[in-house]
Parts: C-alpha cells; structure tokens; sequence
C-alpha cells in the first residue's frame, strides 16, 4: 500500500510539471512511465508504455489554453496497473488512455473553479491582502492534491478490477488487445514523421 | 535600477501556477514582476497598486518565450514609474501594446518550436539511443536488467536536448527583451527562428525514417515469411496509411488506436 502511495504521489508531482510548474517535461510520458517503472519494480516495462503513450499523444500541443489528454497520467495509471496490480499490458494501456481523457475533465474543472475565484483573488492582491505568492502556493496544493486523489482512486478501483477480470476475458479479445497494441509504435512513428513537416499547415 | 534577472528568471517556472480561463497567466505573471513592481515604486504606495492591478490584465504566452515579454514589460513599468503624471495614460496604453504584441508573437514562436519542434525531437534522440545501445523497447520489455542505466542516460539526453535550449532562450530572452527597442522587437527577431524550426524539422525527418527502417528490420527480418508475419504486416501498412489520412482530418492518433481496438474486438467476437 505505502508502494501505491509513493508511486501516486510522485506521479501527481510529475502531472505539475506539464503545466503548473517548471515544464521541463519530466512529465513526458518516457520519463513518467520510466520512474513510475521503476518504483512499481519493472522498469522496461514502464520505459515501454510511456514510449507507446508520448507516440500517441505526439499530435497533442497544449496551445492557447486547450487541455489536450494527459500522457503523465497514461504512462503513470498504466505503468502502476500493470506493474503494480499485476493486470495485462495491453489492458492497462488501453484503460490510462481512457483514464488521461477523464483527466482533461478534472483539469478543466480545477481551471473553471480558478477563473470563478479569480475577481476575489485579484481584489485581495491588490489590497495586499494576500501576496502572489500565496495564491501560487494554494493553488499548487490545491492541484496537486487533487491529481493525486484522481490518480489514488483510478489506479486502486481499476487496477484490481483489471487484473481479476483479465483471466475471464476471452482469449479472442485478448488477442484483439494485443494486436492493437502491437499496432500503436508505427501508428505513432508515421505521426512522428508527420510533426517534423515543413509544409505549412492548410485547414 | 539594477534588475535581478536571476530572481525573474527563476520566478519564469511558475508562470502558469494559477491557470484560469478567465485571464489565464495574470497571476503568474504578477507572481514574476512582482519584486521588480516594488522595488520600482517603493516610494510611490498608489502607483504600486495600479502597476499591480495594470499586471493582472490577461496574458497568455508560451512558457519558455514568455521571458521576451515580460523584460520589455518591466523596461516599460521603469519608464511609467520615471513619467510624468500628464503623459502617464499613453505609456500606460504603450504597456498594453507591448504586452499583447510580444506575448502573442512570442507564443506562437514557443509553440513551434518547443511544443511541436523540440519536444518531437527530443524523443527521436531518446528512441535513436535506445537503439544504439541495443534496447529494443518498441518491441519488447525483455531487456536485461543491466541496461536500466543506458536507458537513464538516454532519458537524461532527451531532457537535455529540450532542456538545455529552453534554459538557455528563457535566460538570454529575458535581457534581450529588457534591452531591445521597438526595431529589434523587443529582441524576439535577434534569432532566425524559422531557420532553427526549418533545420530541426528537416532533421528530425530524415531521423524519423531511420528509425522507422531500422524498427522494420529489428521487427520483421528473420521471422519468415509465415501467415502470421504477412497478416501483420498488412495490417500495419493499411493503418499507416489510415494514420496518414486521418491527420488530414485533425483526428488524433490516439483515436485511430481506440478505433483500432475496436474493429479488432468486434472481428473477435464476430469470428
């Protein structure tokens, strides 16, 4: 359990990076996945799914405020589903993918509640009654608070949950899993090659 | 006024600590100014209150090229601090001219290149490590314990490759900014950026493809010819394409993997 803790925690720690604090992309799904491998015991392991993810979410640029899906939550609930509660690869894949879409739903929740709080926060700056520092403060432990939560609850409903209905799937779904995973370095290559075109984007 | 850049420049990693839809990074950027503000009106209590409330106007910028905003802003905020009250309102309005245009022209440079040019980039040197030191992680997870520390160093590489560029461009930008003029734009057009995105672009291409070659060979040479290899192979080249068609259509590959899973579930349950 205290495992679990430490793993959901670094990885809430990590989800700041790709917006809140610093950007230096240790929330890069690679890196993300390969820590989060590393403390749940599988390092490789962790190094492959979070490759599979930055591959896949590659065409995701966070401009102009939209919040894309996030690869630190698809690499961090996949790695610790897998390597932690034992559920297949693929599966746990599939699921964080899942997972960091529900994410964006939280995000922009935290952001809303933000934009309401913004008017009274503003007068409160102004009248020095509170510092910059203070609001930036709250506000990281309010965030940080609340992906780790998010995380803690996915990882510890789903990843059970995973690991015992994976022998009660059948084989052919399984094999379809499989299959799909297989398919997800190439999907991610050829859009790889996509993003380094020079041709100005028509839409 | 002697500037303490370094305090400014670290102060640049929490300028989106207090994301909001209203006016995105005010807070932020308040947070960065800040002691700059009042150390420019120490003496001046009411004029502080107005630079602060004049600060927490919307702002949004990319991260990392936010810095060739904020140093002409605070070279501005110098200015009004030294005007006189009569001229006060235009150099106010001149804060918001160079707030807007810097910090639109600056985001939309930092997306390109940092969002959609190095953050690729970074990870085509992490996969080419990889490969170089016989890590094969786009196949399989079975690799010997003893090369945890070769894939750290190749993480540890890719997060240079970003990273150094970005410390470098939020350092140099934030006194570039500070000391350009409206000619120069405030020191956003010292550097050919589209001649960096160009070659990182280009190369990154030509990279992709040896990695794409050299995936093919480690996959596929030397498993025969076997009914198995050939349905994979089929299938791969019709969602490579697919993958190709459907960035035409914006749809993100994320997508095409979901759909993936699900024609492959359904052609299970159906055979």
């Amino acid at each position: 359990m205290l495992e679990l803790l430490i793993a959901c925690g670094v990885l809430a720690l990590l989800e700041m990076d790709t917006t809140y604090f610093g950007q230096f992309l240790l929330s890069r799904p690679t890196c993300t996945g390969a820590i989060m491998g590393y403390l749940c015991g599988d390092f490789f392991l962790g190094l492959q799914l979070g490759v599979f993810a930055e591959l896949l979410f590659i065409d995701f640029v966070p401009i102009g405020g939209v919040v894309p899906p996030s690869g630190a939550i698809c690499a961090g609930t996949s790695v610790i589903i897998s390597a932690y509660f034992g559920a297949d690869l693929y599966f746990s894949f599939f699921l964080g993918l899942i997972l960091s879409w529900v994410f964006t739903w939280v995000e922009k929740s935290l952001r809303r509640y933000r934009s309401k709080l913004l008017p009274e926060v503003e007068a409160a700056i102004i009248d020095e009654k509170v510092s910059p520092f203070q609001i930036i403060f709250q506000s990281f432990v309010m965030e940080y608070l609340a992906v780790f939560v998010f995380v803690l609850t996915a990882t510890s409903l789903f990843g059970p949950f995973l690991y015992h209905i994976g022998d009660k799937i059948p084989q052919s779904i399984h094999v379809a899993f499989k299959f799909s995973y297989f398919l997800v370095p190439w999907i991610g290559l050829s859009m790889l090659f996509v993003s380094f075109s020079t041709k100005p984007k028509v839409d | 006024m002697k500037i303490n850049f370094f305090k400014i420049f670290l102060r640049t990693f929490f300028l989106q600590m207090f994301w909001n839809y209203r006016k995105m990074q005010n807070v932020g950027r308040l947070f960065i100014v800040m002691p700059i503000l009042k150390e420019i009106y120490k003496d001046k209590p009411e004029m502080l209150k107005k630079a602060i409330a004049r600060n927490l106007d919307a702002f949004n910028s990319n991260p990392v090229m936010s810095v060739y905003s904020l140093g002409a802003m605070i070279k501005q905020e110098e200015k009004i601090a030294k005007t006189e009250p009569l001229r006060l309102p235009s150099e106010e309005r001149e804060w918001r001219i160079i707030s807007i245009s810097t910090a639109n022209t600056a985001a939309s440079l930092g997306d390109r290149l940092f969002w959609a040019t190095l953050k690729p980039f970074s990870l085509v040197v992490l996969i080419l490590i990889l490969y170089a030191v016989q890590i094969h992680t786009l196949k399989n997870i079975d690799t010997p314990h003893e090369l945890v520390l070769s894939a750290t160093i190749a993480i540890v590489a890719s997060l240079l490759v970003y990273n150094i560029p970005a410390l470098i461009i939020r350092n140099k930008g934030l006194k570039d900014s500070y000391d350009g003029t409206e000619d120069n734009f405030y020191g956003l057009i010292n550097i050919n950026w589209n001649k960096i995105i160009y070659i990182l672009k280009t190369l990154g291409q030509a990279l992709t493809c040896g990695i794409f070659i050299y995936s093919i060979y480690v996959s596929f040479v030397g498993e025969g010819l076997s009914a198995d290899v050939i349905t994979k192979v089929a299938l791969l080249v019709s969602f490579l394409v697919l993958s190709l068609w459907t960035k035409k259509l914006n749809i993100p590959n994320m997508y095409l993997y979901m759909l993936a899973t699900l024609i492959f579930c359904v052609a299970a349950i159906v055979s």
